[in-house]
């Protein structure tokens, strides 16, 4: 039994009741890659962890979950400093690789990352719209289906017109209307009922390309609303937010907004009282009413002091350091989900 | 949240290395209950509980990208930390113990992250809780005195020698003791 004593070491080490001395001795070894019997350490670990699934769950209380998020925003710092230390270390090497005359293709993990923290983009919906569009748009297609599948059927179409043309005609001999006055103002006041019908059906329609992005919004949970005002008085723009923190998601409605400068882009930010988190840059389209913010991270609603929408140099910054264009603050009537 | 719930454990903690948030409380959602009840275990008031788990998640979202992705073992790597977490702080409390080193970075890195073979099985969370009633008919095929000293190891956190005293026998025996604790859970487990 010479495995005996290694397999005790295993043991005892996947247990975490090693001392300090041989657990420090174990840990080198199996960092220097020292042998062990192979897959015994992993099945041991797995069994011994395999254990905590035996006790009894219980649910750890709700308010530990806002304390994790406290200690996340409070973490922001070290992790900015961290991904632009991983961002210098890459930049670093990848000076050295096109020194020695290799090409790099890919893009790093960690400046996937930076992005992604840093230039969120706020995609306007205008490619969304012109799907929902397009789908209507291509009903004629159908109706082309069907007048083919009609003509397949002449024969029985010229019959059937045969049989309506003698109808018509025996009606014309025998019940013909005495007045056919009467029956032009019939025709008449039925054309104006139709056309009635077509506008407003029209502004419907209209209605519901303006907002599509907004109705289809709303069937999220839980959405609070945020009226924008400017902090300057008397300005003809304002702003709307529609937030699902459930979702996670967003709908920024704005209004009349001014274009910037080429090197200035609008940003959007969510404040707490310890840090400021970026909802990503707005570009502005004329032709857009509402812009979709995705991926808005976790914090507590009663830690959001305010949202602001700020004028900085573009394509963005990481802290909300420019004029702010717009603000508001989370009232207190969420919307209810909707049945 | 949906897109997240249907993402596997692996592909959440893949999530978080980028520093996505969403993907941290999708993980919280899933292990908590289990960590939590765990660590209370472990430490049996309930603040010190608390701040544990809290910490078990402030650990995963700084220190992702020293778990192995290759490994994959996502089940066992977070109930190794939050029971190396749990025990830490309770060895720290213990006057019995000899004192531990000051608690930072390197001691973390050390002491309190996983270390896990490199060629373990990976295994998530919802495969471990299908193992469970496998695990609860394995877990009677242990004698009491097996019992107790896995007992006082993982959960009381008492080094070996500590077992020894406490158990009034030679530390080797109760070496051996956790060995084949463990080897017979393993073999029922596995079908030998």
């Amino acid at each position: 039994m010479a495995e005996n004593p290694i397999l005790e070491m295993i043991s005892a080490f996947a247990a975490g009741c090693m001392d300090k001395a041989n657990y420090l001795h174990f840990k080198d070894y199996l960092k220097k890659g020292g042998e062990l019997p192979p897959g015994q350490l992993g099945e041991m670990q797995n069994v011994i962890a395999l254990i905590s699934i035996l006790l009894e769950q219980e649910k750890p209380p709700f308010i530990l979950k806002d304390q994790l998020a406290q200690k996340l925003i409070g973490l922001q710092d070290e992790i900015k400093t961290k991904i632009r230390e991983e961002k210098r270390q890459s930049a670093t090497s990848l000076i050295r690789e096109k020194a020695s005359g290799e090409e790099t293709k890919e893009k790093t993990p960690q400046s996937d990352s930076e992005e992604k923290i840093k230039t969120q983009k706020v995609k306007p919906l205008h490619s969304e719209q012109r799907t929902l569009r397009e789908r209507d748009e291509k009903t004629p297609t159908s109706v082309r289906v069907e007048e083919r599948e009609v003509s397949g059927k002449t024969s029985k179409a010229v019959w059937g017109s045969i049989a309506l043309l003698f109808v018509l005609v025996l009606y014309a001999i025998f019940g013909a209307p005495e007045s056919t006055a009467e029956l032009e103002t019939d025709v008449a006041d039925l054309k104006t009922r139709v056309r009635g019908l077509q506008n407003e059906l029209a502004n419907t329609n209209e209605f519901i390309g303006d907002h599509i992005s907004l109705i289809e919004f709303i069937n999220n949970k839980n959405i609070d609303i945020i009226n924008f005002l400017s902090p300057e008085a008397e300005v003809n723009y304002w702003g709307r937010l529609f937030i699902s923190f459930d979702a996670g998601e967003a709908l920024l409605q704005v209004n009349s907004i001014p274009s910037l400068n080429q090197d200035e882009v609008y940003q959007v930010w969510l404040v707490t009282k310890d840090a400021a988190f970026s909802l990503g840059a707005l570009f502005i389209n004329p032709d857009e009413n509402y812009y979709k913010i995705s991926g808005i991270p976790y914090v507590p609603k009663e830690m959001i002091s305010l949202f602001r929408i700020t004028i900085e140099k573009a394509p963005s910054a990481e802290t909300p350091l420019g004029k702010t264009f717009l603000y508001g603050v989370i009232n207190n009537n969420a919307l209810s989900p909707r049945k | 949240m949906s897109r997240y719930k249907d993402l596997s454990d692996i592909d959440l903690l893949r999530q978080i290395s980028k520093y996505d948030s969403r993907a941290l409380e999708e993980l919280y959602e899933r292990y908590s209950p289990l960590l939590y009840t765990l660590i209370k275990k472990i430490s049996s008031d309930e603040n010190t509980a608390n701040a544990i788990l809290v910490e078990v998640f402030v650990i995963v979202w700084r220190k992702v990208d020293k778990f192995d992705f290759n490994g994959g073992n996502v089940f066992t790597w977070m109930v190794t930390l939050a029971r190396n977490r749990a025990v830490d702080t309770v060895r720290r409390t213990r006057s019995s113990s000899e004192p531990l080193e000051n608690y930072n970075d390197e001691y973390e890195n050390s002491h309190i992250l996983p270390i896990l073979d490199k060629k373990i099985d990976s295994m998530d969370l919802e495969t471990a809780m299908n193992i469970k009633p496998k695990m609860e008919a394995a877990l009677e095929r242990l004698t009491d005195a097996q019992k107790f000293v896995i007992h006082l190891a993982y959960y009381e956190g008492y080094y070996l020698d500590e077992v020894s005293v406490r158990l009034k026998v030679p530390v080797e025996t109760v070496r051996l003791k956790i060995l084949t604790a463990l080897n017979n859970l393993k073999d029922f487990l596995i079908g030998k």
